[in-house]
């Protein structure tokens, strides 16, 4: 794609319309990685769990505070996405 | 203050904690304070008066102070326990290799970068985790998607499935129970975390 029609688009299409589809983009691609990380602690802790089940207590501590820190990945990014859709 | 009282004790011999009683005070008025103050301002926004209950912490400026003031806290922490040779046995570590430490002072950096990235991600963390669900719920409830809205009011779709947004926003709301006590349990750990980083005697 030459650099003429991307200049040509860039000027026709505003900076709030680039905003929003950046936003979109955030709030997509963040949580790719959260759900992926949500999907293996919790994989494994049941795993963990299925295997010794006196361990239960302390895995499902660990495994609620492993959430909590992975979802807070995918939070970052809607924060990106609330910061964009306020673009003007 | 003068000392503190013989019943702390028995939380230390109970849990087997080797810190000292004065320490184990600072800590538990930290921590608890913390949590407390995290988990009530995080459960009033579930109440549903309008215009009365809203969520503290769903502002970043009350976050934001929160979790400043935990890191001047576990700053004075650590100086208070170590001195000022803290801050270079933090930024050049003994473990790390000597030319990354003085040569080419990337590591001085990178640890630089980590301690004032707690603050950031403890006052975000429990600033987005608070706003998303009640946005979520907001939107269900009122409907205001552009486009999937007109869709959907017109037609039979919408009267089949036109509970689905209330039910929606019940187990939204729900959720927002089980967010709200695991953000304030969540906080609170990394605050003793943060304390525990700054009270231990070596690196």
């Amino acid at each position: 794609m030459d650099t003429n029609t991307v200049a040509q688009a860039a000027q026709i299409i505003s900076t709030a319309a680039l905003a929003k589809l950046g936003a979109g983009l955030a709030i997509g691609l963040g949580t790719l990685g959260s759900g992926v990380g949500i999907g293996v602690i919790f994989g494994k802790s049941i795993e963990s769990a299925a295997r010794q089940p006196e361990a239960l207590p302390l895995v499902q501590r660990l495994m609620f505070t492993g959430f909590a820190l992975v979802e807070a990945q995918a939070l970052y990014a809607l924060l990106i996405t609330f910061i964009l859709l306020a673009a003007k | 203050m003068g000392e503190p009282h013989v019943i702390v004790h028995i939380p230390l011999q109970l849990f087997g904690l080797n810190l000292s009683v004065t320490n184990f005070v600072v800590m538990l008025w930290v921590v608890a304070t913390v949590f407390f103050f995290v988990l009530f301002n995080n459960l009033l926004g579930l109440v549903p008066i309008p215009g009365y209950f809203h969520a503290g912490t769903s502002n970043l400026n009350v976050t934001a102070t929160l979790a400043v003031i935990v890191f001047l806290i576990v700053q004075g922490v650590a100086i208070k326990t170590h001195g000022l040779k803290y801050y270079p046995g933090v930024l050049f570590p003994k473990g790390a290799p000597f030319w990354l430490k003085f040569i080419i002072p990337l590591m001085p950096v990178v640890e630089l970068i980590g301690i004032f990235a707690r603050p950031f991600s403890l006052a975000i963390r429990l600033f987005a985790n608070m706003t998303a669900g009640h946005q979520i719920i907001i939107v269900l409830l009122t409907g205001d998607l552009i486009g999937v809205t007109w869709m959907l009011h017109h037609g039979i779709v919408w009267k089949i499935i036109s509970p689905a947004p209330l039910v929606g926003a019940i187990v939204m709301d729900a959720f927002e129970i089980f967010v709200a006590f695991i953000q304030a349990f969540i906080f609170a750990l990394l605050t003793a975390l943060y304390l525990g980083e700054a009270l231990e005697e070596s690196h």
